[in-house]
């Protein structure tokens, strides 16, 4: 009775007594990083690889900032890497807007705090567009016809005294887009606005939720490459050699996967071995 | 955190209308605003019932456009890419996986042959082997929403600690 009423427990541990396991394993590698190892996934890779070929000296890149704030933590890294990379190109110009998320502007910003700009300048070399109303009938605009859509940036400048914008007539002037989103809309719209219809070259980062099912989009060319959660972040940190908060978290990340793992597995030996005990006292 | 996000989608939202539709009529004289601002409006009538039908006819234009603009090349991007890829694409061992995974997938949902027929024959154990790879599938799914709470508690257990307690 007493070895039975053991695997019951181990079933049904406490969830405070969880709780306080996952904050133990998460501030722990937070103050002592135990500098485990990180290894790039194929799909991060392509990503790196894709901006390495498309952003080219003379090239315009688009970044889409189609989060929201609250998805910060594990867009945030992705956002601040991929656009570093970009930035770190030379002779790249390089366009920022949302069209999904009204926040995305505000959380450009934010990324661009971050992002060593590496001489380049605003107005010149890069420019935020801003917000854009109208979701799928903005992004179909834009495609078709740029100067048509944008008027002024974010802060107001007529797009005539930005250099950055100068030439751009519609998508087929675009080299790489990059899609930084978290749900919906984001990348399936700009799918079939704009990968589709014009066949750009496109990269993608996203929310660990959301990226198994982005995954056949790789598999099918339609994205060149996805960097998916902080996991992906801190891979695209490693391979741009710039460490950041991904790379800070993901000792935190790894210690709570095992204890997760260790819970599952418990759970599922407490599962069998009090189905066995009951099954052998009849 | 959501609150946060509410509150800058309510700004902004106000702010485009103030900037784009508003501010483009009023100072630029552009007077096409008027139809999108007259249709805005148009949508609040729902919550007056006697003229709560005027709704429809804005609601009815934004379904139309969403529906034309994403039909066009939405088939093309979602369902043929897709498919060719699964089929034309095979190069490795893992793309062969991924396409009889696919095809033992849709078994499951095959319900046009009624349920004496699906119990018995290779239908039957293909069904189930498709339930299995979906189960795999939701495994997958679950363990990478994990990753992404987790994540989140990390983002702010670093503010925490960090930002706020200075430990770091």
């Amino acid at each position: 009775m007493e070895r039975k009423g053991f695997w019951d427990r181990l079933q049904s541990i406490d969830h405070r007594i969880l709780y306080a396991a996952v904050i133990v394993v998460i501030i722990i590698p937070l103050l002592r990083p135990l500098g485990l190892p990180i290894t790039v996934t194929d799909a991060t890779l392509k990503a790196y690889k894709a901006v390495d070929e498309y952003a080219k000296p003379g090239s315009v890149v688009v970044i889409a900032f189609e989060f929201i704030a609250g998805n910060w933590p594990e867009m945030g890294p992705i956002a601040v890497a991929m656009t570093q990379h970009v930035f770190n190109k030379p002779d790249v110009r390089i366009i920022i807007l949302a069209m999904g998320r009204d926040e995305g502007p505000i959380l450009a910003e934010r990324t661009l705090r971050y992002v060593d700009k590496k001489g380049k300048e605003y107005g010149r070399d890069y420019v935020n567009l801003g917000f854009f109303a109208g979701g799928e009938a903005a992004m179909a605009a834009f495609a078709r016809d740029i100067p048509g859509l944008v008027k002024k940036d974010y802060y107001g400048t007529p797009i005539e005294g930005l250099p950055v914008m100068s030439g751009l007539k519609s998508l087929s002037d675009i080299d790489l887009f990059i899609c930084l989103w978290s749900g919906t809309p984001g990348w399936v719209e700009y799918l079939r606005q704009w990968q589709t219809p014009y066949g750009i070259a496109c990269v993608g980062g996203t929310l660990g939720i959301v990226g198994p099912g982005a995954q056949p989009y790789v598999a099918a060319g339609q994205l060149k490459g996805l960097v998916v959660g902080l996991r992906g972040g801190g891979e695209y940190e490693k391979l741009i050699n710039k460490p950041g908060e991904a790379t800070a978290g993901l000792d935190a990340i790894s210690t709570t996967h095992i204890l997760i793992f260790v819970c599952v597995i418990l759970g599922n030996i407490g599962y069998f071995a009090a189905r066995g005990a009951r099954r052998r006292e009849g | 955190m959501l609150g946060l996000g509410v509150a800058i989608t309510t700004v902004m939202g106000i702010r485009n209308i103030l900037d784009i539709a508003i501010g483009g009529l009023i100072t630029k004289g552009e007077t096409t605003w008027i139809v999108p601002i007259i249709l805005g409006v148009l949508l609040f009538t729902r919550f007056f019932r006697q003229v709560a039908w005027l709704s429809r006819w804005p609601l009815a234009l934004l379904v139309g456009i969403g529906i034309g603009i994403s039909l066009g090349s939405g088939i093309d991007a979602n369902f043929i890419t897709q498919i060719r890829s699964t089929i034309t694409g095979v190069k490795d061992i893992n793309q062969a996986l991924l396409g009889v995974m696919v095809i033992l997938t849709i078994t499951y949902f095959i319900f046009s042959i009624g349920k004496a027929q699906r119990e018995k024959g290779v239908l039957k154990y293909t069904a189930q082997l498709g339930r299995y790879i979906m189960m795999i599938c939701f495994g997958a799914l679950f363990g990478n929403t994990v990753m992404t709470r987790m994540a989140l508690f990390i983002g702010q257990m670093r503010f925490l600690l960090f930002d706020w307690l200075k430990l770091g």
